[in-house]
């Protein structure tokens, strides 16, 4: 039996990973799972959160979700995610603007607010200064 | 007055050629933005491919969301994306018969249209087919900003019972000259071609199936809705850039038959001048 399955990441604009992995960690809503290859068949959504995929042959790799689906089939894996980006590829001064608009908005308290997606403006834009190696207090 | 005629037809090729130079200028502009589009509308197929085959898996394991519900269909909503341009040769008189063919079909009382882009809205509302919305100014690249808001507006109309069905027309980008019409049924979501074998997998929903269906299918629809923007958007361009093309061809033709003319007639004011010269030589004899 194969150690290995068929991974791929794709967003609206992109397709960011596409190859054969051992070993994923994602969070879902109901908490952090890992996937090994033949894992029970599963679709559940994505929070925001940084995705750890370890490829057969190669380094380690770490990228930004923006939220999504997560769906494991018999011998292939899909992240559909809202965005996704590498270390290399995040504007860290966007990333710090959109953390600082995220906190007041959660700061302000008015009840017209979406107070969920300020939050998860918030946990998208701390991921992504964690993985660009800017880490910040985090405040959830 | 032997001038007269030469000077009208050297006015009318410089006319040709100024509006040579604007075609010409117009098919470059809508090739580059053209490949980008083009680059996007692909880049974008995996992710909508991916999103639609794992809706129809998982609404294949479950019901009861309201977005899956048939009623009796009484409205129809037709989605119909043109541009907000012309001088795109026939790409909007294309998806603008192939959506009004579709309407007719379909039947049903009072059929509506979501209007996207200048030209459709202009179209439905000549036609007395009444326009439950329109959204206008999409520009020439798409976001999935724009997307989401028409989704929403669709899904709302849609959860009011204001509309029953809802199909959507675009145009499917092939290659820069080839484009092809096309209309899905975009609510109630799809249901599952039953002898595709991935239907046969078991899956499990966490954290159940109501809460994937929650998030998963307002997401399969703003998809849809902006992978049909970003491949109209490519098709507009490729006709455009055909459209443009063809027209400059058109004009080289013109001003090859226009300097033919023009020569004739200057070889004719010249014999007959010199005739002229000559028969007043003859007469001084």
């Amino acid at each position: 039996m194969p150690s290995t399955y068929h991974l791929k990441i794709v967003t609206p604009e992109r397709t960011i990973f596409d190859g054969p992995v051992s070993y994923i960690i994602v969070r879902s809503t109901e908490g952090e799972i890992g996937i090994l290859a033949h894992h029970m068949q599963l679709i559940t959504p994505l929070i925001p959160h940084i995705i750890t995929v370890y490829p057969e042959n190669a380094k380690t790799e770490q990228f930004t979700i923006g939220g999504g689906f997560l769906e494991v089939g018999d011998t292939s894996t899909v992240v559909l995610a809202d965005s996704a980006e590498r270390a290399s590829e995040i504007d860290v001064a966007r990333a710090e603007k959109a953390r600082q608009r995220a906190l007041e908005l959660i700061g302000k308290q008015e009840p017209n607010i979406d107070l969920l997606r300020a939050k998860r403006a918030l946990a998208r834009a701390e991921n992504r200064l964690k993985l660009a190696g800017r880490p910040t207090a985090m405040t959830h | 007055m032997a001038g007269s005629g030469l000077k009208e037809v050297d006015r009318r090729i410089k006319s040709v050629k100024n509006t040579q130079q604007i075609t010409r200028a117009m098919k470059m502009v809508a090739a580059a933005k053209l490949r980008k589009a083009e680059i996007r509308a692909k880049q974008a197929r995996d992710y909508s491919e991916e999103i639609r085959s794992i809706t129809r898996r998982a609404v294949s394991k479950g019901t009861g969301h309201p977005l899956l519900g048939k009623r009796d269909v009484v409205h129809r909503g037709f989605i119909v994306i043109t541009s907000s341009r012309g001088l795109a040769g026939p790409y909007n008189a294309n998806i603008l018969r192939h959506a009004s063919l579709k309407i007719q079909e379909a039947g049903g009382k009072d059929p509506g249209v979501f209007a996207v882009g200048r030209k459709g809205r202009d179209y439905f509302l000549h036609r007395r087919v009444s326009i439950l919305q329109e959204f206008l100014g999409i520009g020439d690249e798409p976001t999935f900003h724009q997307a989401r808001a028409i989704a929403q507006e669709i899904l709302r109309h849609f959860l009011d019972h204001r509309v029953d069905e809802v199909w959507l027309s675009y145009t499917k980008f092939i290659n820069p000259l080839n484009h092809q019409v096309e209309s899905i049924r975009l609510l109630p979501v799809e249901e599952p071609l039953s002898d595709d074998p991935s239907m046969q997998r078991s899956y499990v929903f966490e954290p159940d199936t109501q809460t994937v269906f929650q998030d998963l299918l307002p997401r399969y629809v703003e998809v849809l809705i902006y992978s049909a923007l970003l491949e109209s958007k490519a098709s507009e361009h490729g006709a455009r850039m055909t459209a443009m093309d063809s027209a400059s061809k058109n004009a080289d033709e013109l001003i090859r038959r226009m300097v033919l003319m023009r020569n004739r007639l200057r070889q004719a004011a010249i014999t007959k001048e010199i005739a002229e010269l000559v028969s007043g030589a003859e007469a001084l004899k």
